[in-house]
């Protein structure tokens, strides 16, 4: 399920690209000709999943679409199809091509001040900006001519009027847009001009600000204004001595300032998390979903030499449009600090944690429960995916043991509780909403009730995911006394491997495949960035063959096979897979929704472009 | 003089006391109002329409027209914007109009705001107007005493407020839509149109705005009629214009004008000629935004929208600025080009970034440092920000570079640091001057 809206794709730069060896031919001789980064592609066991094109769901308030009334417009002699209400950059898109610019942004109002998405409407005198102008039925358009192109050329010549030629010591390199238009449309004859200075390198806290590349595109004003609601930016004085600041140089205080440097399309705002770190052009990207909260903002999980050095938003008009919170995009300092993970699955002897491999745990985890005969009860964990969850319950099953749940502390009853009214919840987990509808386990925690059960010797064995001993406190403690045998899962360390009498290590989100249900009920996938840290594995996967161990059915091929087996067993899954999930998520039968809100603090912002489908 | 006194009899009559209530009302005033609140707003309008009067800010819409396009019965309010941000160089007319008349501007108000269902009007004043502000606010006062603004105007149903408004001296603050921006407190940016401000203006609703001369002359033609309005003028250029006169002149000053005077007989008999010993070089008619006539231009070009179009210029706001030929046309749009350097808003980024190159580059011609490289760039980026941004600044600043080195290049030439290849430079001029206005 794709949707076409605004702009495509997450990293679109549009505009026409020059082969590197239409390149060779102008660069004098001997230059590095810098590879920029073009969109992820699809995995590929998704390529061949036909593209889905769902009705569209309107939520801009402020300009609607009459999806009734489609409109035949030429762009560049191809003919496409668009709903009323459309604009000229929208329909380009849907003809293949996007046009180049700086300040439109399919989440945010539109100026129509960089003037570069310029282009030609038969009967029309003057250029007009593709981004701004509506549709008319019959509208012949045209970017592919000279005049747009001496127009563009000649905006991307006065952005470099005053902008300085450092691209070898800027961190935006790969990612600009600036530097993507030069190597296509660029004179390559730099005159020697004199420039306007502005103020370089100033420290915001979360990013820092280099006013002179700023091509003043406003998008950051406008993110302030219409969805951080914290308006950190203006832009001060007047002509070219136009410079993007704060009130007062201050440093911004804002949970979502980092967007700022996502929306930057030069490098005047850049990430004081990620700045000179790595060039972008090693990174190798992923699709996933942020585990930090109920909401579940889609990422992409970005790494170099199998460590992740930043997340960064990825587009879904369901759940965070372009938008992630400064924690959740942090938290990837979580998942690159390996100092606390298990390495390998490890058993009590003489006392003492001591390695074993995997087929000795797993043998040893079914002879266990065997032992047991049913006498076993699980606490789960809310970070743990759809599949995992699935897989626990159907070990439970085939161990005879039933008492189950995940609440083992209250974070679970905030949900759906949004904090700031944009998008963090109170809820830190990212499969709250999966663990209530896979594991059902009744309106109220039953974490106590099965600890009370193990303290008192009705229940002989447990298993514990996640979780410390901390968290689950003094019932917790009795029940870890009591208990005859204790199987640990999880991807680091705590104070329960003190007691457990085997631990097995499973991979975080961006190892591994899997699916997170979001508070609203929405099924999101992730794909993996990095390969598993050491001998750690999914926990679908420890989970499964001890299942099968035990004499169940067979170990899943994948994560998705797992995932077809929830979906088989747990109604409100029915119908999914992890192709009709796809990259943009689908909802859980019965929790389907028309419209989502727009994400944003400014509940009347200007008019952006409307989602045609 | 050789013209009608519609806008100027008043004050030429009492001067110093003209801009008050009651020397206003000894001549007639306040009759039109009276008259238009007896009268159906259409039919306001379509006596507007009929004059024939045009926007007489800049760019001469028709001022009835204008009305029309807001919607009756809207939901939202209507608002109705007096533009008296006189920014533009060259250009003192709306300022003479509130020091001496300002009872007019607000008569003037009065009827648009009936016509248009307007209760809240707004008169944005230039930031470094403080003469004509305090004389206007001791107008409104004075309305306000008698009754004429506030609840129920002149006895009638129709209540009216007037906010006075007074920039900080910003030029683009003129452009009407940055003036709808400056009105909503933010920086005074243009917006894209559409859509207009007759659908969608000041804080969203619909909303007129008029230069302060064009309200000065709708009471004129309430009270006498447009017909009578329409006998002045040419067929197209309906009616009086004032001129704001400056230069080398004998007699430099306000103006009151039939439109299709002829440009020469102006200079020649009412501005008393050039000053001794100088010559004309050229004249700027319509304010800085405008593109220079030569004086071969000027003989037999008549002072109306369609003559100054036909000659390759236009009306504008009337800033009328005789240049003589003791300066170079290199000086000259250095002048412009620093002033619009410093008022381009810096939104869009041919403007924000191109008339700073300009005057860059003028300036090291100017210097004497140039080459015929440079006046071919300040060709270039002169046709790539004219028609290619949001508002018309771009072109103001383009117009005049274009113009003057057309039709001045040996000055240009003259102050270059190495040969100009003369058939050259009309060569690039050739290619860059479809930029210009021209008769339509």
């Amino acid at each position: 399920m794709r949707r076409n809206v605004g702009t495509e794709k997450d990293t679109a730069y549009g505009g026409r690209r020059r082969s590197p060896a239409e390149l060779a031919t102008i660069l004098p001789p001997g230059t590095l000709i810098p590879d920029l980064r073009e969109p992820e592609e699809l995995p590929a066991e998704r390529a061949d999943v036909p593209v889905v094109l769902e009705p569209g769901l309107a939520k801009s308030p402020t300009q609607e679409v009459d999806r009734g009334q489609l409109l035949t417009v030429t762009i560049d002699g191809v003919e496409v199809r668009v709903p009323k209400g459309a604009t000229i950059f929208q329909a380009a898109e849907r003809a293949g091509y996007t046009p180049p610019h700086f300040c439109f942004h399919r989440d945010l109002s539109i100026p129509a001040n960089c003037r570069m998405c310029l282009c030609e409407v038969k009967d029309q005198g003057k250029l007009q900006t593709s981004c701004s102008t509506a549709v008319a039925d019959g509208m012949i358009v045209a970017f592919d001519t000279p005049r747009v192109k001496e127009a563009v050329q000649g905006v991307v010549e006065f952005v470099f009027k005053n902008h300085p030629l450092d691209c070898p010591v800027c961190d935006q390199v790969g990612e600009c847009y600036l530097q993507k238009y030069y190597m296509e449309v660029g004179r390559y004859d730099p005159l020697p001009i004199e420039r306007v200075h502005k103020d370089k390198v100033k420290d915001l806290g979360p990013i820092t600000l280099d006013a002179e590349r700023c091509v003043l595109c406003s998008r950051c004003v406008r993110f302030g204004e219409e969805i951080a609601g914290t308006s950190d930016f203006m832009i001060a004085n007047r002509s070219d001595h136009s410079e993007i600041m704060t009130f007062d140089d201050r440093p911004i205080d804002s949970a979502y300032a980092l967007n700022y440097t996502d929306i930057c399309p030069v490098g005047a705002l850049t990430s004081n998390d990620f700045r000179f770190r790595k060039r972008v052009y090693y990174l190798k990207s992923a699709k996933s979903v942020c585990p930090e909260c109920s909401t579940g903002c889609n990422i992409y999980s970005e790494q170099s030499e199998d460590t992740v050095y930043r997340y960064r938003p990825r587009y879904n008009d369901q759940v965070n449009d372009s938008w992630m919170c400064d924690p959740g995009r942090l938290s990837h300092a979580r998942v690159a600090d390996t100092s606390d993970r298990i390495v390998e699955p490890l058993i009590r002897r003489n006392g003492g944690l001591t390695p074993i491999d995997w087929e000795g745990a797993t043998a040893e985890a079914a002879s266990r429960l065997t032992e047991l005969a049913g006498s076993v009860a699980a606490i789960a964990h809310p970070r743990m995916s759809n599949e995992d969850l699935w897989e626990l319950v159907r070990l439970l099953k085939a161990a005879g043991g039933s008492a189950v749940d995940f609440r083992a502390d209250d974070s679970w009853r905030g949900v759906d509780d949004l904090t700031d009214g944009i998008l963090i919840r109170r809820d830190p987990n990212p499969n709250t909403r999966g663990a209530l509808q896979i594991l059902s386990p009744g309106p109220d925690s039953r974490v106590g009730e099965i600890l009370g059960a193990v303290a008192g010797g009705g229940v002989r064995g447990l298993v514990v995911c996640g979780w410390d001993v901390e968290t689950l406190g003094d019932a917790g403690a009795r029940a870890l006394a009591a208990a005859e045998w204790v199987l640990f899962l999880g991807p680091r360390r705590n104070s329960l491997l003190e007691r457990a009498d085997l631990v097995l290590p499973t991979c975080v989100h961006v190892e591994r495949d899997g699916t997170f249900t979001n508070h609203a009920g929405r099924v999101q996938r992730f794909w993996p960035n990095v390969p598993p840290y050491e001998a750690s594995r999914p926990a679908w996967a420890a989970l499964a063959a001890i299942t099968a161990a035990l004499g169940g059915d067979a170990a899943p091929a994948s994560a998705g096979v797992s995932f077809r087996h929830l979906a088989a067993g747990v109604p409100v899954f029915a119908g999914l897979t992890h192709e009709t999930v796809g990259d943009q998520g689908a909802w859980l039968a019965g929790w389907e929704r028309d419209r989502m809100p727009a994400v944003g603090a400014d509940p009347m912002p200007g008019v952006r472009a409307p989602i045609i489908v | 003089m050789s013209a009608p006194q519609i806008l100027m009899q008043r004050g030429l009559d009492r001067p110093g006391e003209s801009h008050r209530l009651e020397a206003y009302e000894a001549v007639g005033g306040y009759r039109a109002i009276r008259k238009a609140l007896s009268m159906s707003s259409e039919a306001i309008v379509e006596e507007v329409k009929k004059s024939g009067l045009r926007g007489r800010g800049g760019a001469g819409f028709p001022t009835g027209t204008k009305w029309s396009f807001i919607p009756r019965g809207s939901e939202s309010p209507t608002y109705l914007i007096c533009n008296s941000d006189e920014s533009e160089p060259g250009t003192f007319k709306d300022r003479w109009l509130l020091e001496n008349d300002p009872h007019a501007v607000l008569e003037g108000m009065m009827i648009a705001a009936v016509a248009i269902d307007c209760h809240l009007m707004f008169n944005y004043f230039r930031g470094e107007f403080s003469y004509p502000l305090a004389r206007w606010r001791a107008a409104v006062d004075e309305a306000y005493a008698k009754g004429y603004l506030g609840k129920g105007i002149f006895g009638s149903d129709h209540d009216l407020e007037v906010v006075t408004h007074y920039g900080a001296g910003a030029y683009i603050a003129g452009e009407e839509t940055g003036m709808i921006e400056s009105l909503e407190g933010k920086k005074a940016q243009p917006r894209n149109k559409p859509p207009f401000p007759a659908v969608e203006g000041l804080f969203r609703s619909p909303t007129v705005i008029n230069n302060t001369e064009t309200l000065a002359t709708v009471p004129w033609i309430v009270e006498h009629g447009a017909d009578a309005y329409a006998q002045y003028g040419t067929e197209k250029s309906r009616g009086t214009k004032l001129w704001s006169c400056s230069g080398p002149i004998a007699r430099p000053g306000v103006y009151e004008l039939e439109m299709g005077y002829d440009l020469m007989q102006f200079l020649e008999d009412d501005l008393g000629g050039m000053l001794d010993g100088v010559g004309l070089k050229g004249i700027i008619p319509g304010g800085s935004s405008v593109p220079v006539l030569t004086p071969d231009e000027c003989r037999g070009a008549k002072l109306d929208y369609e003559g100054l179009r036909e000659r390759g210029s236009l009306v504008g706001s009337g800033g009328f600025i005789v240049i003589g030929d003791n300066v170079s046309a290199v000086d000259c749009l250095l002048n412009l080009a620093h002033f619009y350097a410093h008022e381009s808003c810096g939104q869009c980024t041919p403007c924000r970034e191109g008339c700073g190159w300009i005057e860059q580059l003028v300036d090291k011609i100017l210097l004497g440092r140039g080459t015929e490289a440079d006046l071919a760039m300040i060709l270039r980026i002169s046709d790539l920000m004219a028609g290619k941004t949001i508002c018309a600044l771009a072109d103001a600043m383009a117009w005049p570079a274009v113009a003057f080195i057309k039709k001045y290049p040996d000055d240009f030439a003259a102050l270059c640091a190495g040969p100009v290849d003369m058939d050259a430079l009309a060569a690039e001029v050739g290619k860059r001057d479809h930029i210009l206005p021209r008769a339509s």
